[in-house]
């Protein structure tokens, strides 16, 4: 079932196909929650092949057949939409969503037509193309949108049944901001662990990063008062301010999901480790760690930023 | 009255000021040579560093640079390899590490072996175990002619227990000084399964407070091989032994058969009837829940508290506890039921 706007602009699910219009405001809205949720929303536009060759009648049976069709594989949160050209053509908006489920979503379609799964596959001999363009920028007009998933489709056509093309042009994210802190009182530890982050690979991030000499100095620091996401990676046992003192008071704070802790022991007590997870820690290390491990995990944690 | 003439109070006040003026000179010195030293070493620390790190993850092959030229420099060294000891390892670290210290270092604490210096002989024996520096277990064991501190055989025994497992048992066996618990607990800790094999081997034969030590190492070993033998000492004569056992049992989180320390439920000690109420709490309540509340009755408050932690901590605990307070004739049972309930200790 897909999300449509109503007259009196309210959201309602009905079941109709969407207009351009109101697609185009649900999309706006989708695209902007693109950076802040840090999930793309893809594009996948469909097109009938070979649809000049049915009658009138023929053409309007399968356009409403296969748009039901359609409506029932879409989840809640996407948006289904008719495309005036080329022939019997469609859009879904599939919000969270990247190439990868696009292209299944596509392949799940091929299935279905191939086994001859409805009624309307086993009368006609259907066959699609498509275009995917991957949305991870909120700089994306609905028209140009539109405009590049027809070209894409029209190539795909063009190439022969169920053919995929890609729009590349919408995928490239804007670079963001990363503070990284790093909470250590050993001058070559810290030298270490700043050395270690600094080399590691980014995809569309920056990072900015700031060491302390202890917790103390680090709360009288406005360094973690700012909107970035913020990697805070320290010691159990920091003088003025300890790391569970740090902790607490990160915890505190409105919006605390944008800190991500690795806090860093060597007592190897498993009742310090639960109580620190308890308390809001997000990965421990024990010491002494593997450098590698540690970096992997950064790896990991910065992979699931963007999903 | 004292009379000094003008002239030998202006000669005694030069003399004086002549003096001060040396021992100024003298500590400013000793200063600046103290300071030049901590810089030779800060800026071996700040030169290589990061060659180190890249060497240490295979960035770039050894260099010479790295080897460094004095006792200062060799400082500076000793630090960033703690670092990488104590908070970065792994075995490639580790062998970097071993395999430039016998090369280059070994010489350097050869000599701090033999200085006459105490501090100095401690300081060698810490880094030949912290840089395995296994070429100089010989020149460890001709330190047994000297007469050693306390301290210097329980770093010896380190050393032996690292490098030479034959030496650390005959020597860890034919002990004259007295270690405490404490110290025993650090020797055991890092000690290999053989060598701890062999310990429970002769266990009768040890002191009392080794025998302690060998059964707390099992239980932060966790490892279920020792169990059987753990077992074994629920029957010892020993309070303590017994008691330490059944700790030991509950770190490592089974019981095989619970027949077997069903006495420690009605146990005259206290001690053994609190270490159930724990031990217990690795059996499904259905099996545990009648000991428990029986526990839970216990005469001393540490068993029943301990007991009514336990059932809070199983899932239908909470309602076990309430039924409890619900039932029984015991005040001080329900008490406890009711302490639990509130503090929410699961």
């Amino acid at each position: 079932m897909n999300a449509s706007v109503v007259e009196n602009g309210s959201l309602e699910t009905n079941g109709l196909l969407l207009d351009l219009e109101n697609v185009k405001y649900l999309f706006n809205v989708l695209k902007a929650n693109v950076i802040r949720s840090r999930t793309t929303i893809t594009a996948i536009f469909i097109a009938i092949h070979d649809s000049v060759d049915f009658f009138d009648e023929e053409a309007d049976q399968i356009q409403a057949e296969v748009t039901k069709f359609l409506q029932s594989t879409i989840r809640q949160t996407d948006l289904l939409f008719p495309l005036e050209r080329p022939g019997l053509a469609w859009g879904v908006i599939l919000s969270q969503s990247g190439e990868r489920e696009a292209k299944a979503f596509f392949q799940r379609l091929h299935a279905q037509v191939k086994d001859k799964s409805t009624f309307l596959f086993q009368r006609f001999d259907l066959s699609f193309s498509a275009s995917i363009a991957e949305i991870g920028t909120s700089d994306v007009s609905f028209e140009a949108l539109l405009e590049s998933g027809y070209n894409e489709l029209i190539n795909g056509l063009q190439k022969g049944a169920w053919q995929i093309e890609y729009v590349p042009l919408f995928k490239e994210r804007k670079i963001e901001t990363i503070r990284v802190s790093i909470l250590e009182e050993n001058d070559i530890f810290r030298h270490v662990l700043q050395t270690s982050i600094e080399g590691l690979p980014l995809e569309g991030f920056q990072l900015e990063l700031r060491t302390f000499q202890d917790g103390y100095e680090f709360m009288e620091s406005d360094w973690y008062q700012s909107s970035h996401t913020h990697i805070v990676i320290m010691n159990d046992t920091l003088p003025r301010k300890n790391g569970l003192e740090v902790l607490h008071a990160l915890r505190l704070l409105p919006n605390n999901k944008r800190f991500t802790i690795f806090m860093m022991t060597k007592m190897n007590s498993e009742d310090n480790m639960i109580y620190a997870y308890e308390k809001g820690v997000d990965e421990y290390l024990n010491k002494p760690f593997n450098i590698r491990l540690f970096e992997a995990k950064m790896k990991r944690i910065f992979k699931r930023l963007w999903s | 009255m004292i009379e000094i003439s003008i002239n030998v109070l202006i000669r005694g006040i030069i003399l004086l000021s002549v003096f001060l003026l040396f021992v100024c000179i003298y500590l400013s010195i000793r200063r600046g040579i103290e300071v030049a030293h901590l810089q030779k070493k800060n800026s071996y620390i700040k030169n290589n560093q990061t060659l180190w790190y890249r060497y240490f993850r295979d960035e770039i092959s050894f260099t010479r640079k790295l080897i460094p030229k004095d006792k200062f420099e060799i400082q500076g060294l000793e630090e960033i390899f703690l670092v990488y000891i104590k908070h970065l390892s792994n075995e490639s670290i580790q062998n970097k590490i071993k395999q430039f210290s016998n090369q280059h270092l070994k010489q350097y604490y050869q000599k701090k072996l033999k200085s006459r210096k105490w501090s100095s002989r401690m300081n060698a024996m810490y880094r030949i175990i912290d840089f395995y520096i296994d070429s100089l277990v010989n020149d460890c064991k001709a330190l047994k002619a000297r007469n050693l501190s306390a301290e210097e055989q329980f770093l010896l025994l380190k050393i032996y227990s690292s490098f030479d497992s034959k030496t650390f048992l005959k020597e860890f066996l034919s002990l004259t000084v007295a270690f405490s618990e404490f110290e025993y607990k650090k020797l055991l800790a890092g000690v290999s399964s053989e060598i701890l094999e062999e310990l429970l081997d002769c266990f009768d034969k040890l002191p009392l407070n080794v025998q302690c030590s060998i059964i707390d190492i099992l239980g932060i070993k966790r490892n279920s091989e020792y169990l059987s033998f753990l077992e074994s000492m629920l029957q010892h004569e020993n309070t303590e032994i017994r008691i330490r056992s059944l700790k030991a049992i509950y770190a490592i989180g089974i019981i095989s058969d619970l027949n077997q320390y069903m006495p420690f439920i009605d146990s005259s000690i206290w001690e053994e009837r609190l270490m159930m109420a724990k031990l217990l709490g690795v059996l499904p309540l259905s099996e545990a829940g009648l000991h428990l509340e029986k526990l839970l009755t216990d005469q001393s408050w540490w068993v029943r508290s301990q007991a009514a932690t336990t059932i809070g901590k199983y899932k239908d605990g909470e309602k076990l506890l309430k039924q409890v307070i619900l039932e029984t004739k015991d005040s001080f049972a329900a008490d406890m039921a009711n302490e639990v309930l509130k503090k929410r200790v699961y």
